[in-house]
């Protein structure tokens, strides 16, 4: 595969990620600014959350001046100016689609395409009137719905390999993007007493559907929860927590762990975040060269 | 002025035309509302696949749909023998005319073709002179316009030798029609061209002397006018679209850069003008090309499709000739007709067209794409002196036709059905034959009584069937 291909299919799910990730972080810091907070009720602190997390904020400072809600909200999400807001990932991730939509399969570049048509389409209406919540709804979906057309029509390439990379990269940065805020700079919320908050914050949901021992560590919550939503309404609610004791985002914060719980003991793994994973596999086969399903040579997304 | 034309569907008489019989009575059954629903489906889904162009001159490089009616142009299978004998025909005589031109210069020896009108040709590449080319193939990929005038008979207007385009949009309208209408095609046989894809390659694969070279498709980048048909080639062919920066030269050989190393390029389908080809031989200053690949190509280790200098025989200047270029390489009497031409570099034809320009079609030698033309009857007082200047200026750049009445075709237009002027481009492959998938692509002019079909003129397209008779 060229190598240009390479960097543009990369990039390509980075954006389509990023722009998920930012209708994830803008969905919530909206619900909690119509929330009643302690101190100031306007909810502005809360939406400039996300501007703050994401880097964005000094931008949005010079451009605008004072926060205001209806701004900042126009800023993170449609803002053609701003090079961070979800129309220009969705437009970054488009064109990165354009650019090899030789290699991807007609159902993904259709789907993207189709996502950027009416990214337009929106963005020349009144989004507190389109509504916030929909419109995060509809970048999740369409998020989804790629991935699943990419999961369900393309080859198992090097194409396939660069997408996940793609997607995966930005999930972590995103991630310790909101470690970072949560918790200052260095400092870890890997630890134990921490948990309750976090998954508090999200209420019932984040509890099911999650074995019953790793409500102890976050870290198993995002194993089982990709995007950790959990600790995004724990670092986008204005409680403080403390810093941590180790005050490196390393996996000695999980030693602080008694016990692995018992579907991760049982699975002979640990969870691959905590940097332990491949110490001790007792259950698990080998590790042996895996022969792709078919050559990598061959082309991809012909269909 | 009333002008007899041709119809596609309907004869003098205003009865239908027996291969299109079948058409009409779907059309007649169809309700309208679910014909509307169909046509608006239609753009939905073009818009959605994003078969777009880009418009050059146009700021903000915005990606237009071209226009689809889905009333087809259909040609009967007995006419289209003719027409694809005659194509095959003609490129022939033109590979046999560049390998000629850049070996031997038989042609101008004898007097056929006048030496100063090619060898002072823009089109015309000091580089190829004695490259021998395997196959002696020099247009891999041709495109043949024809129009018919008002008795029917078909006319070549003008041959594109270079880098012809809109074969996308032909297989793309095929599928559109296949996917709306899947009863029109189970009600009569319409010969397939869905293995266009798989004949290009085999024809690229023919043009190296290789068993199994890689073959590439070279495209200026996604800003470029035709970058949807790129990717779509390279994608239905199964090979890599590379753009110049992803090409290098090494001891006379072409790699690309992938993941797993550079890799050896033996075969470029390129999409890209001669004068961007090597910035060392061409354009110092272009950026699309690749340094080096001229030597490369010298050297023999390289096939470009379509050769480097095919521009000498698709320029109008030289289009006057091709009939002569039949009989004197192939000894055979030329199957299509040309379109009668005055060139103005003749004192006495020049003469003869600024005297009779409000009835004639003025075009540049080398223009293309409908650019800088000048329709006599269609055009203004205003407009007609300001190109008889530009005429007087510079006689030699330009050539004239008779207007011809383009045949008519009933196309959806916002009033109705009704005629719309339609041309015909078949594409040609010449690998070890020279063959073509049946049909070509249909180019229509929505605007009533507009003779230019070109999309960059407002043009349409519309698929095309050749019908078993």
């Amino acid at each position: 595969m060229l190598s240009r291909t390479a960097s543009d299919l990369y990039w390509m799910s980075r954006y389509l990620e990023r722009a998920e990730n930012l209708a994830r972080m803008l969905d919530v810091s909206y619900s909690l600014s119509l929330m009643p907070q302690k101190g100031r009720g306007d909810g502005l602190e809360e939406l400039a959350m996300p501007l703050l997390i994401t880097g964005m904020l000094d931008d949005y400072r010079a451009r605008h001046g004072r926060l205001h809600a209806k701004r900042m909200l126009q800023h993170f999400a449609l803002e053609p100016e701003n090079p961070g807001s979800i129309y220009n990932c969705l437009q970054a991730a488009r064109v990165n689609a354009h650019a090899v939509r030789g290699r991807i399969t007609t159902d993904m570049w259709e789907n993207i395409n189709a996502t950027w048509l009416e990214m337009r389409v929106i963005a020349t209406q009144d989004l507190s009137r389109y509504g916030i919540s929909r419109f995060c709804e509809w970048v999740k979906e369409r998020s989804h719905l790629f991935r699943g057309a990419t999961y369900g029509t393309i080859m198992r390439s090097d194409a396939y390999r660069f997408i996940r990379l793609g997607t995966f990269l930005e999930r972590a940065d995103n991630t310790l993007r909101l470690l970072r805020r949560r918790s200052g700079v260095g400092a870890t919320v890997l630890t134990a007493e921490r948990v309750p908050i976090a998954v508090r914050s999200q209420g019932r949901s984040a509890r099911r559907g999650l074995p019953q021992d790793s409500l102890g560590h976050p870290v198993l919550a995002w194993e089982a929860r990709p995007r950790g939503d959990a600790l995004v309404g724990a670092v986008l609610t204005a409680t403080p927590l403390q810093p941590s004791r180790t005050g490196m985002f390393t996996p000695v914060a999980a030693g602080r762990l008694r016990r692995w719980p018992r579907h991760v003991r049982r699975a002979g793994r640990r969870p691959a975040l905590l940097g332990t994973a491949r110490r001790r596999t007792p259950c698990v086969a080998p590790a042996r060269k895996r022969t792709p399903p078919f050559p990598s040579c061959a082309a991809a997304g012909s269909n | 002025m009333t002008r007899a034309f041709y119809d596609e569907m309907y004869d003098a008489g205003q009865l239908c035309r027996p291969h299109y019989q079948a058409f009409a009575d779907w059309l007649k059954a169809i309700p309208e509302e679910q014909l509307a629903q169909r046509r608006h489906e239609a753009d939905l889904l073009f818009h959605r696949a994003g078969i777009t162009f880009t418009l050059y001159g146009d700021e903000q490089g915005t990606e237009r749909l071209i226009p689809f009616d889905i009333i087809p142009r259909s040609i009967p299978a007995s006419e289209w023998r003719v027409v694809e004998q005659g194509c095959i025909q003609r490129v022939q005589a033109l590979n046999l005319f560049l390998d000629d031109l850049y070996h031997e210069q038989r042609i101008l020896k004898a007097g056929i073709v006048p030496p100063e009108q090619v060898l002072t040709n823009d089109g015309y590449q000091l580089a190829m002179q004695g490259l021998t080319l395997h196959r002696g193939i020099y247009a891999h990929i041709a495109g043949i316009d024809l129009v018919r005038d008002g008795d029917g008979a078909y006319y070549v207007l003008e041959d594109n030798l270079r880098t012809p385009s809109g074969v996308s949009y032909m297989l793309e309208d095929r599928k559109m029609m296949m996917r709306l209408f899947p009863e029109l095609f189970a009600a009569q046989r319409i010969a397939p061209i869905d293995h266009y894809p798989n004949l290009l390659l085999a024809t690229l694969k023919e043009s190296s002397p290789l068993d199994n070279p890689c073959v590439v498709v070279l495209t200026p980048g996604r800003f470029n006018s035709a970058y949807f048909e790129h990717a779509f080639l390279a994608r239905e062919m199964g090979v890599e679209l590379v753009e110049g920066a992803d090409l290098f030269v090494r001891n006379e050989r072409v790699y690309m850069r992938t993941t797993a190393g550079p890799q050896r390029v033996d075969v470029i389908y390129r999409r890209l003008d001669d004068a961007f080809l090597d910035p060392l031989a061409f354009h110092p200053d272009s950026m699309l090309g690749v340094p080096g690949l001229l030597a490369a190509y010298r050297a023999g280790n390289l096939v470009l499709a379509n050769a480097i200098g095919t521009g000498v025989a698709d320029d109008k200047s030289i289009y006057p000739y091709v009939g002569d270029m039949v009989r004197f390489y192939l000894d055979e009497e030329p199957i299509l007709r040309n379109v009668p031409t005055w060139q103005c570099r003749k004192p006495e034809e020049l003469s003869h067209v600024l005297a009779h320009l409000p009835e004639l079609v003025v075009k540049e030698t080398q223009g293309s794409g409908g650019y800088g033309m000048l329709v006599g009857p269609a055009a203004t007082q205003a407009q007609i002196e300001a190109f008889r200047d530009r005429l007087k200026a510079n006689p030699a750049a330009y050539i004239a036709q008779p207007t011809l009445s383009l045949s008519t075709c009933p196309t959806f237009v916002e009033s109705g059905i009704a005629p719309r002027h339609i041309d015909l481009r078949p594409f040609v492959l010449s690998g070890k034959q020279t063959r073509l998938v049946p049909g070509g692509l249909t180019r229509v002019a929505l605007r009533e009584g507009s003779l230019v079909v070109n999309s960059s003129q407002g043009g349409g397209t519309k698929d095309t069937w050749v019908v078993e008779d």
